[in-house]
């Protein structure tokens, strides 16, 4: 049989053909790819003989003699060794080494780069790779297993080992054990006893392994206890706990309390382990408690409580006779029904609830609870409860004592009821008594600032005397209510003394002067004496002990018609720290009457009934007074007889002081001051202050603005910045707290903002100060006041007697332009007056109109007043503000554009009014 | 199948998963053995309940495990274990098909107890292969695609593998034609 060159090579891909020279003739396609001869080359040139070695030489005729040899070579350069043997084929004279390469492992297969392809099919060596490779992987696996299992052996020996020990450590506990420690098989038989049963029940354990647990039991608890343990098996109950009396072999019983777990052994079988206590001991003292509880429960019984026991889910257990009764329940409708939801409605279950947290939580407590009877009536009782615990210090449920408090209950309801009505009155009257008092300032302030600017204005003496006596009569009304505040404030305990360092002989003089002026006109002699050491500064509030002060002298002055008032101050004792004294006010008045000393020093009353007539006052001045004193910790006494005179004094202790340096007011005459173009924002809805504070700020220069509510006063800040805001509190639209907060908050801005208002109660300046303001003016105030204020926040400049350059006023009365009046009218200076006046009157009620038409969103009727006052501002305002009116009349505009327009419109035209108001003042009254 | 194929399931599962997934996989497929030894034949159901609950596990289809399955076999299993052995399987990709149905044949020989499926290979023209498979074993088509895709992989060359059929006759054949970019 032939084969084709081409099988020949499908077959042998390695083979080598040698001819008689020993030269390679042809190589097979694989062992080309190894040596890589393109002519005849000499066979020991590429490779060497490895097998046979000895009895073999490297010409043809030795390898002719090696046919039935297996054949081992090498390829010198790659070290590749081919195994494989020799065929002689005669026809062609030619030996033919057939073989493949010898691979040691799979990897030389990517050394010698050659692929399986290059393999004939039936060659295994390949395979023989391949089972070489998956015994070496087995061969790891089997190595990891090894790890593996050697890991495992050594976690369970050492954990063998902990068991070991753990369970020689519990040996020791059973063996040792007070308490008595068995097991019992599935038959009830026992298995073990620990060595102290032997002690526990008299009997060898010899002799009760093997005999059934009832041996030790009487017939009824025999019964019960095999019964109790049928069942734990049956349920496949882990534990039980059990007490019961068991028979000694001496006869004796003694109580167990027993704990039993049920068990699977290795075998599968169920036992039981049990842990037996002797508790005899404590069954004894149950008893005794017992007995000591129901001994307790008949004297509460007896003494009408009503008592009841409840478990720790609320259901009752016991409820006794008495409690029953306050319910309206027989005790069988009770037990087993839940307390809180038989008992209590909604809100009381609340109340409730919260007691038993605390009960749970191991506190006795007592307090009030309504309960709804059985027949729906509520009833009040006061229950005074308290948890109780089992022997493991569980909670397992409360008693409660019931008090019947229903008509004790109604009395307190009666009783708040009335509190609280008396409380509302008398909010309802400090309320009264501050809104009174802010309604009569804010007006006299106003007539208090005119008057001062009056007088300083060119004046006939006649309408000085009227000036005068306005301004002294709306002096002394501030003076009243500033009383009726006063009280209203003591009464409401809301006012508080600032003691500070107070040169008190300073404080008495200036009590004598303010005196003076009256005591000369009623021809009466005003004594001063001071008894006190040289050094006369305590800490004490000026302002209140003056009040005091100035009440007495001021009565005194009052009630006095000849002789003398003498002020006194003493020292009557002293200590470390403070000094006591004595103050008095010494009259040769008209006196008391007896019968009214007991009575003057209530509010609103006068010793003599004619008096408030004859010598006018409110009768709140001793009242108050008194207060103050008692607030200073002493108490204002007096001394009288009718006809004589009268002697008020009152001791009281102040503490000592330095002397601290007087601040010196910087600049005394303010009117000689200047605030040069301080941008100052009035923001009050009062016109007529808004006016007060213009004229005043006027004549320091200032350059004044004006809102009417807190809103406007934000938009303006919006636009510009101001060095002060006067902010006044109550306002429509935006009251000044909002307002303030917004500028802060919203704003972010710092200007200084100070509250102008007649609320003073501290509470009101810790509000205004928690807004943000920097401080506070209170109405009515005087020009030195505001003076002050914005001296505190801005620097004054003293005044030059140079006059005031024409342009400021020009800027001042920014709105306004007479320039076409003045055209029109020519110089006639009354007529323009009376326009001015006309305009004003006009405009105002034109503004009002307009706002209520905004107010209702009547479109038409807004743009009719705007055509209307169109003409008149034409005439008398600048150019701005006529188009604005135009703008109003004429553009079609949303409402919101045309409500910013129309408030933008009316804040300008009365400002228009108000400079027009000035103008008319200061040039046409001339 | 041998331990070999459920060793390569799980280590597809903890590398990808987690430990604790696998131990799930084996809870769900109640597969209680600890390890396989991959020369051992374990029972072919295991290796069915292995893919069964991972499908749930991983809440992936039977197909998508399969296939994710065959290509971690190429990828990881073969390269890790006969790394040298499947780069001498071909020069490339097309060289690796060709010879696909010896090495399946050889394999026989290494597992005795291995019933390897068997591969024949038609060259249709120049760029494209026709794969036909005959296993006697039932669902494991798309494991075979996964291998595939994954031989492709390994040569880094790019391949659509198209499943033409799919019949029985007495045992599974199903035929896929491979176009080789």
């Amino acid at each position: 049989m032939e084969l084709s060159a081409e099988n020949y090579n499908i077959l042998f891909p390695f083979y080598i053909e040698l001819d008689r020279e020993f030269q390679l003739s042809r190589v097979g396609p694989s062992m080309q790819k190894i040596i890589q001869i393109n002519r005849p080359t000499p066979f020991c040139e590429v490779f060497q003989i490895d097998r046979p070695k000895l009895s073999i030489s490297a010409s043809f005729d030795s390898f002719l003699n090696h046919l039935d040899t297996l054949v081992i070579i090498s390829h010198i350069e790659k070290k590749i060794r081919f195994r494989g043997q020799l065929i002689y084929h005669e026809h062609i004279d030619r030996i033919h080494f057939i073989g493949s390469p010898w691979l040691n492992n799979i990897s030389e297969l990517q050394t010698f780069e050659l692929h399986f392809s290059d393999f004939a099919i039936q060659d295994s060596i390949t395979d023989n790779l391949q089972l070489l490779r998956s015994k070496e992987i087995v061969n790891n696996e089997m190595i990891q297993l090894n790890q593996t299992l050697i890991a495992q052996r050594d976690e369970l020996l050492s954990k063998n080992l902990i068991i070991q020990q753990t369970e020689k450590k519990y040996k020791t506990l059973v063996e040792f054990s007070n308490d008595l420690i068995y097991r019992v098989n599935s038959s009830g038989k026992f298995t073990y006893i620990n060595p102290i049963g032997e002690k526990i029940t008299g009997y060898k354990n010899s002799e009760l392994i093997g005999q059934h647990f009832t041996i030790l039991l009487n017939e009824v608890y025999a019964r019960k206890l095999v019964n109790f343990y049928l069942f734990q098996q049956k349920e496949n109950l882990d534990t039980t706990y059990i007490e019961f009396p068991f028979v000694r072999k001496d006869g004796l019983e003694v109580w167990l309390g027993q704990s039993v777990n049920l068990v699977k052994t290795e075998s599968g079988e169920r036992e039981f382990i049990a842990l037996a206590r002797n508790i005899d001991e404590q069954k004894k003292n149950e008893k005794a408690l017992i007995r000591s509880e129901e001994k307790y429960k008949g004297i509460i019984e007896n003494m009408k409580l009503g008592f009841l026991e409840v478990d720790s889910q609320d259901l009752i257990i016991r409820a006794y006779p008495r409690f029953c009764d306050l319910v309206g329940y027989t005790e069988d409708e009770l037990i087993g029904k839940n307390s809180i939801e038989l008992l209590l409605d909604r809100e009381q279950q609340i109340i409730m609830n919260e007691q038993n947290a605390q009960r749970q939580a191991g506190e006795s407590s007592v307090y009030e609870i309504q309960l709804t009877r059985k027949d729906g009536e509520k009833i009040w009782v006061l229950i005074s409860g308290a948890p109780y615990y089992d022997l493991e210090d569980n909670y397992i449920g409360s008693f409660g004592i019931h008090l019947d408090i229903t008509e004790r209950k109604i009395m307190e309801e009666e009783l708040k009821k009335a509190k609280l009505e008396a409380e509302a009155s008398l909010r309802a009257k400090e309320q009264f008594l501050a809104n009174m008092s802010h309604e009569i300032r804010t007006p006299l302030n106003a007539m208090m600032g005119m008057s001062e600017l009056l007088l300083q204005s060119k004046i006939n003496p006649l309408q000085l005397k009227y000036l005068e006596a306005i301004k002294s009569s709306s002096e002394s009304l501030l003076g009243i209510v500033n009383d009726i505040l006063n009280f209203s404030k003591l009464e409401a305990g809301k006012l508080e003394l600032k003691l500070l360092p107070t040169d008190l002989k300073k404080v008495l003089r200036q009590q004598v002067d303010l005196f003076q002026l009256k005591a000369d006109q009623k021809e009466i002699e005003l004594k001063l004496n001071i008894e006190l050491p040289e050094n006369t500064h305590y800490l004490c509030d000026q302002l209140r002990l003056g009040e005091i002060i100035s009440n007495l002298m001021g009565n005194a002055i009052k009630f006095t018609m000849e002789g003398s008032v003498s002020l006194n101050c003493q020292l009557i004792a002293s200590n470390l720290e403070s000094d006591s004294l004595r103050f008095e006010v010494i009259d040769t008045g008209v006196g008391i009457p007896k019968e009214k000393l007991d009575q003057i020093f209530d509010e609103f009353s006068q010793a003599h009934n004619s008096s408030d007539t004859v010598f006018g006052g409110t009768g709140l001045g001793l009242a108050i007074s008194k207060s103050l004193t008692e607030l200073f910790g002493g108490s204002l006494l007096v001394i009288s007889r009718e006809k004589e005179g009268s002697t008020f004094y009152f001791e009281i202790s102040l503490t000592r002081c330095s002397p601290l340096e007087q601040t010196e007011e910087s600049i005394s005459d303010f009117s000689e001051c200047s605030f040069p173009n301080a941008r100052i924002l009035v923001v009050d809805d009062n016109e007529l202050n808004r006016f007060l504070c213009q004229t005043i700020l006027d004549q320091w220069d200032c350059n004044s603005h004006f809102a009417t509510n807190g809103e406007e006063a934000i938009e303006m800040l919006k636009k510009e910045d101001f060095d002060l805001v006067l902010m006044d509190i109550q306002m429509p639209v935006l009251n000044g707290i909002d307002a303030t907060k917004y500028i802060r908050q919203e704003l972010n801005k710092e200007t200084i903002i100070i509250a102008l208002t007649a609320n003073t109660f501290e509470s009101d300046l810790k509000l205004y100060s928690e807004a943000g303001m920097n401080g506070t003016l209170s109405k009515p105030f005087k020009q030195h006041d505001l003076f002050k204020t914005l001296q505190t926040h801005l620097v004054p400049l003293q005044k030059t007697s140079e006059p005031k350059p024409e342009i400021d006023k020009a800027t001042y009365h920014h709105l306004v332009n007479l320039s076409p009046l003045r055209k029109t009218l020519g110089e006639n200076e009354q007529i323009m007056k009376k326009m001015l006046v006309m305009f004003c009157k006009n405009a105002n009620e034109d503004l009002q109109v307009m706002k209520t038409a905004m107010v209702e969103a009547d479109v038409p009727h807004i743009k009719s007043i705007a055509h209307k006052m169109k003409a008149s501002l034409s005439l008398l305002s600048h150019e701005d503000l006529v188009q604005l009116c135009k703008c109003i009349e004429l553009d079609e505009m949303e409402l919101d554009h045309l409500r910013e327009a129309v408030q933008n419109f009316t804040r300008q035209v009365g400002e228009l009014i108000s400079q027009i108001e000035k103008i008319i003042l200061e040039e046409f009254s001339k | 199948m041998y331990g070999i194929v459920n060793q390569a399931i799980k280590g597809l599962i903890t590398e990808n998963y987690g430990v604790e997934t696998w131990e799930k996989v084996k809870a769900k497929g109640k597969v209680n053995t600890p390890f396989f030894l991959s020369d051992q034949p374990y029972d072919d159901d295991i290796t069915y309940r292995l893919v069964g609950s991972c499908s749930e596990v991983l809440e992936l289809s039977p197909e998508q495990v399969l296939f994710a399955f065959g290509e971690y076999w190429v990828l990881k299993t073969g390269q890790e274990k006969y790394g040298e052995l499947m780069k001498s399987g071909g020069r490339d990709f097309r060289d690796f098909m060709k010879n696909l149905p010896n090495f399946h044949s050889r394999i026989m020989l290494v597992y005795p107890k291995l019933s390897p499926p068997e591969f024949k290979v038609e060259e249709f023209d120049q760029n494209t292969l026709l794969l036909h498979y005959y296993s006697g074993r039932h669902g494991l088509t798309h494991f075979v695609i996964g291998l595939i895709h994954g031989l492709a992989k390994m040569y880094d060359e790019k391949m659509e593998l198209k499943h033409l059929s799919n019949e029985h006759n007495g045992h599974w054949h199903d035929l896929f034609e491979i176009k080789i970019n």
